[in-house]
């Protein structure tokens, strides 16, 4: 007689799941701004677990190391690999759109049927009505695709960060530029760290490390926030602010360093516009114009203390060399007419500002106790002060005006252009090769260099025109002249024009009550002076035809709710394509569906940012699941078919929006450049050893040092401006400390008045009484409701990314949440896991309730990413935000302020919307 | 008037315009590599009666005569009672078959360092491509291969000195020092040895050694 299994667990079943035949190098995604490295190990196909690789190599003794960069996200990424919400396979939607009926059809029938409305569109409308929706999701070689296919048959890109609103205006509105983020492990270096409108303990885990390392340095931790966040819990103090107030709280402080002369008036004089010259009664910038027959426009001019007379405040440099320029007085010019003008500074008319923020009046408006914000303005002037901010000020309608206050404090304390100091945000940088790539006809070194000469030869000719500007001045302007021809346009023209907000941008109760004129005046008149001139897409006569979805999700995300896509923009399109690998909500509401490929079952590179300062990449480990593909297969498949379609309807020559010929003829080939990018192994060996010609990587950088040690670091910041903008030497033994260039080699700001600009003079913002930075209550957004709506990214996934991860559904309530204050909650009669309806003069959303003593009583939040159908009728948060606009944003050919890609454009508000809350059931 | 040939490579079709430039001392280090890149095929007739005749240390130095730094090709000849058969088949025995655990010392540079060969001849291989050159398809030996090796830092030295652009120029040469550090010096200094260590004909020994050496001395020039 046999003996009878042995039924116990054995040693061996619990080693085998943790037998591998292959070990790869995988990343994730971009929206915590980590390039995270993980291990990822594989079996039979499969995808067994990942684990953080901690190979970033400590590159000075005295600081930190970036490992193991990890979080639970990337953790558990494996199990979206085949997650309920994974698409396998090409779908048709067989019933009306959202109705949630579908047929699975072959790659050819979907790429047939996509092609058709794509040729008709052109054929119809022109190649603008095709719109693609820009993304930062999946990788560059997801972006490259989409962007290569759009580029080729002219049509839209809407601008990615015009649709997310990442954008913090108020760094552009300072520095003439935005991408100034110092690498993280800079935060080490800081002696005060303040943690304000950022949550990192729960968004940025990776790098949350730096802030405990920083303290075990001797590091002052503070966090300013309405509530007690994570965050708050690893930081010395925390000063509980009134949500939207942060402005009247910084100005507060700059009063306090400024009325007990802690200001670094050095600083001051060589970093920033304040010492100029001003009209004292219009509060104007002296200008060239004014004053003398011979001088540009855009001079401006100091007045000497030593010589008591007027100067030129040099535009070739920062350093005032001899002259001592005057903060304070008043003087008077002969103007050109004959006529006299009083003048004063900047710096006057900010004092006059700073009376309306004596810590008492400011802590009237925020919160703070006015013994707070003198401490802190001492602290701070006295401390190498780094301000970590997310991108929570950019979703404010005000936000600006909180970044501008963030940045005079920095400029009277200087900070920034030191290790240690200056304000987190975004920080784009690194892979030239990126970029270079965009402009090649076809690969190999001889390609690049002719391109790279080409741009040499067109800054020399701008150069000709402005002979004392720096490389990173003329980079963007060539930039700009390069953007009437490309694809990409801000996108909240489009939504006006064609997604349904004219009514909502037009509210005056929901607006600013600064506002002189209604919405679309402004708007109007902006279009009309050509400030938008070839960037307003698609064009006036042109309808929206097809709308391509690549890894983006609007319907969850679209700031001011779904209803306007789909009650509005939808109807119109004749098809609406959504490229992904899991069905999302937009997905839901596609016509065709089309599978791609994930992290880890194909070749790619992470978006190149500075916040580690090095590239981050993710191999294929697995083939793709299901019938799914590369987006830049599906693109080359795609592109092929738009050919044959074009031949077939007889429409293979037509014009772009600018009325350029295009032509489809060829379009398959001229895709992969006649087979030379056929794959993404291609084209990352080019984007590496591009990005080596031009400096930004080492010499050793190889697809095969990639898969050896998962990342490389940058060496360089490259030739374009947005990387130059970091405006630092690069070392390899240092962290990243953006603006030593300002600070060390007096290099100008790229502004109107190439210094830190803290006076606007543009009539607009005259008007609107913020020319000068000063604190303006968030607008009554939604009506007069006695609660703040607020968000930020939740801490159990990266947008709706990972909702289908059942994994980290473990680990939270996994359902939409809306956390309130005990005290709320006591007074609308509110218990925790209560369902509770939110709503105000645009919508309404039922959700679960939250109680929570961490919350600021008047504050309700809800941490974004929940997908719309995890709601009653598809109604999630985005359906009580109005998604207003801020006119001023609609500004431009005014110095640095024009449009720049992912920068300087209108974009929409989602935070601090009124809302009121009710008791539904428990 | 130097005129660079390539034999186991490929240029794309608009590299192919500049055949000749004005010798210089770029050049010249175009040309020894031309000439190492010959000396190291499997030797034909030709090759044979050089090698007889000692020839093969004078034609390195008359492509070197304008290099800019001093280097010493040394002498070598073959023993005449070798026939060209038993030349090659030494040839063939040494570097490309060996007898049964394969040969004493490999011509490719895959094989040393310990490193995965196939990943080794995809990036020397994606090398190529970057600087527009491709192997061609009815050539036998691999990208790793030390005469095609050759011939790649033969091109990219004739590149350098006939490029229009400056900027293309400091791209060509920093490309050789690239390929020296990284594909080439390394494996060869270890090839040098093996050949000597693999009691071969004195001649082997000498090309062998006097290869690396150039190598080596070529890239601390390049960086000076």
């Amino acid at each position: 007689m046999a003996p009878p299994p042995d039924k116990r667990a054995s040693g061996s079943q619990y080693r085998d799941r943790w037998s591998w035949d292959k070990v790869t190098f995988g990343t994730h995604c971009l929206n915590c701004l980590a390039t995270c490295s993980y291990r990822v190990y594989s079996a039979n196909g499969k995808v067994l677990f990942e684990e953080p690789s901690a190979l970033f190599e400590q590159i000075n003794p005295d600081v930190p190391d970036m490992n193991p960069m990890a979080c639970q996200k990337g953790s558990a990424w494996s199990q979206q690999i085949e997650g309920p919400d994974r698409l396998l396979y090409p779908l048709r939607r067989a019933g009306e759109r959202g109705e949630g009926k579908w047929e699975q059809i072959s790659w050819d029938e979907a790429l047939t049927e996509v092609a058709e409305a794509v040729v008709e569109a052109i054929d119809l409308e022109g190649p603008e009505s095709v719109v693609f929706e820009e993304t930062v999701e999946g990788g560059l070689l997801t972006q490259a695709a989409y962007l290569r296919f759009a580029g080729l048959i002219g049509a839209v890109t809407l601008d990615a960060n015009g649709l997310i609103n990442d954008f913090p205006a108020g760094h552009h509105i300072t520095f003439g530029k935005f991408s100034c983020a110092s690498s993280q492990d800079d935060t080490f270096n800081g002696e005060v760290l303040l943690i304000w409108h950022s949550n990192p303990a729960y968004t940025a885990i990776p790098y949350a490390h730096f802030i405990t390392e920083a303290r075990y340095n001797g590091a002052e931790v503070i966090t300013i926030a309405p509530d007690y966040s994570a965050s708050a819990v690893i930081s010395d103090k925390y000063v509980p602010i009134k949500a939207g107030t942060d402005a009247a709280f910084a100005l507060g402080m700059c009063k306090v360093m400024i009325d007990e002369n802690l200001y670094h008036e050095d600083f001051v004089i060589a970093q920033t516009d304040l010492p100029l010259l001003v009209n004292a009664q219009t509060r104007r910038f002296i200008r060239g114009n004014d004053v003398d027959n011979h001088a540009p426009e855009d001079q401006f001019y100091w007045w000497d203390t030593k010589t008591d007379a007027l100067v030129l405040a040099p535009r070739d440099t920062l350093d005032p060399g001899a002259i001592k320029p005057a903060l304070e007085g008043t003087w008077e010019l002969t103007a050109l007419d004959g006529s006299t003008i009083s003048v004063t500074t900047v710096w006057e008319l900010m004092r006059k500002r700073l009376q309306d923020y004596t810590p008492e009046l400011a802590s009237e408006i925020c919160g703070v106790h006015p013994d707070v914000i003198r401490t802190m303005a001492r602290t701070i002037a006295s401390k190498r002060t780094k301000i970590l901010e997310g991108f929570n000020t950019a979703k404010y309608y005000h936000g600006d005006l909180m970044e501008r206050a963030m940045c005079l404090v920095l400029a009277l304390s200087g900070n920034w252009g030191r290790k240690g100091t200056g304000i987190q945000g975004l920080a784009l940088a690194g892979l030239d090769g990126y970029q270079l790539w965009g402009m090649k006809q076809k690969k190999g070194v001889m390609e690049t260099i002719r391109v790279m000469d080409g741009i040499d030869d067109a800054m020399a000719k701008l150069r000709e025109q402005s002979p004392d500007a720096t490389d990173e001045i003329l980079g963007y302007e060539l930039l700009q002249r390069g953007l009437v021809s490309g694809t990409a346009s801000p996108p909240a023209f489009f939504h006006y024009y064609h997604c349904g907000y004219e009514e909502t941008w037009n509210n005056a109760e929901w607006s600013d009550p600064e506002m002189k004129r209604s919405f679309e005046e402004y708007l109007d008149d902006a279009v009309r002076r050509g400030w938008w001139g070839g960037l307003i897409k698609p064009g006036s006569g042109t309808d929206p035809s097809v709308l391509f979805c690549v890894a983006t999700n609007p319907i969850r995300r679209q700031r001011g709710g779904a209803s306007g896509l789909l009650d509005t923009l939808w109807p119109t399109l004749d098809k609406i394509v959504v490229v992904d690998n899991r069905m999302s909500a937009t997905a839901l509401q596609a016509d065709i569906v089309l599978p791609a490929a994930m992290q880890y079952e194909r070749p790619n590179l992470q978006y190149a940012i500075t916040h580690s300062f090095s590239l981050g990449f993710s191999d294929q480990a697995v083939p793709p699941q299901g019938e799914a593909k590369t987006e830049w297969e599906i693109f080359s498949l795609l592109s092929q078919k738009v050919e044959e379609q074009g031949k077939e309807q007889d429409c293979l020559d037509y014009q772009d929006g600018r009325r350029q010929p295009k032509t489809l003829r060829g379009l398959g080939e001229t895709f992969t450049a006649n087979g030379t990018w056929s794959n993404e192994e291609d084209i990352i060996n080019e984007w590496l050893q591009d990005s080596i010609e031009a400096g930004t990587l080492p010499r050793n950088a190889s697809l095969a040092e990639l898969r050896e040690k998962g990342q490389i670091r940058f060496t360089g910041l490259g030739m374009f401006a947005p990387g130059l903008s970091l405006a630092t030497d690069v070392k390899k033994d240092e962290p990243v400390t953006a603006f030593t260039w300002h600070t060390e080699n007096f290099v100008p700001f790229p502004t109107l008045t190439r210094r830190a600009q803290f006076l606007i003079d543009h009539p607009w913002f005259a008007e609107a009484d913020e020319d000068l930075v000063k604190h303006k209550n968030p607008p009554q957004m939604g009506g007069d409701y006695p609660l703040l709506l607020t968000s930020g990214h939740s801490r159990w996934t990266i947008h709706a990314s990972a909702m289908g991860n059942e994994v980290l559904a473990g680990t939270h309530r996994a359902e939409p949440l809306a956390t309130l204050s005990q005290i709320d909650a006591k007074t609308y009669g509110i218990e925790d896991g209560d369902l509770i309806e939110i709503r105000n003069d645009r919508g309404s959303a039922k959700i679960r309730a939250k109680v929570a003593g961490r919350i600021m009583p008047g504050q309700i939040v809800i941490y974004n990413g929940w997908e719309p159908h995890m709601f009653e009728g598809w109604k999630g948060p985005n359906s009580v935000e109005p998604g207003m606009v801020k006119w001023l944003h609609l500004v431009s050919r005014y110095g640095h302020l024009r449009y720049l890609p992912f920068g300087w454009q209108p974009v929409p508000a989602d935070r601090a919307v009124y809302v009121e809350v009710e008791r539904l059931s428990s | 008037m130097f005129v660079y040939s390539l034999d186991g490579l490929k240029i794309d079709g608009d590299l192919a315009k500049d055949v000749e430039i004005e010798d210089n001392e770029i050049t010249a280090r175009s040309g020894v590599y031309q000439t190492f890149g010959k000396l190291f095929i499997a030797p034909d007739a030709e090759a044979h009666q050089l090698a007889v005749d000692g020839k093969w240390p004078e034609k390195l130095r008359e492509a070197a005569e304008l290099l800019a730094y001093d280097f010493d090709f040394g002498e070598a000849s073959l023993d005449g009672s070798v026939s060209a058969e038993d030349f090659q088949a030494e040839y063939i025995r040494v570097f490309d078959v060996g007898s049964g655990d394969g040969p004493p010392a490999p011509i490719v540079g895959g094989a040393y360092g310990g490193v995965d060969r196939r990943k080794k001849m995809e990036e020397v291989a994606r090398f190529f491509e970057y600087f527009g050159l491709t192997t061609t398809p009815d050539d036998p030996r691999p990208p790793d291969h030390l005469a095609t090796e050759c011939e790649f830092m033969q091109y990219l030295a004739f590149k350098e000195a006939a490029s229009p652009s400056p900027r293309l120029g400091v791209s060509f040469h920093r490309a050789q020092d690239d390929f020296l550090e990284r594909q080439f010096v390394d494996w060869l200094q270890e090839f040098a040895a093996k050949v000597e260590a693999a009691e071969t004909m004195p001649f082997w020994v000498w090309a062998a050694k006097t290869a690396a050496g150039f190598a080596k001395a070529d890239m601390q020039h390049i960086r000076s």
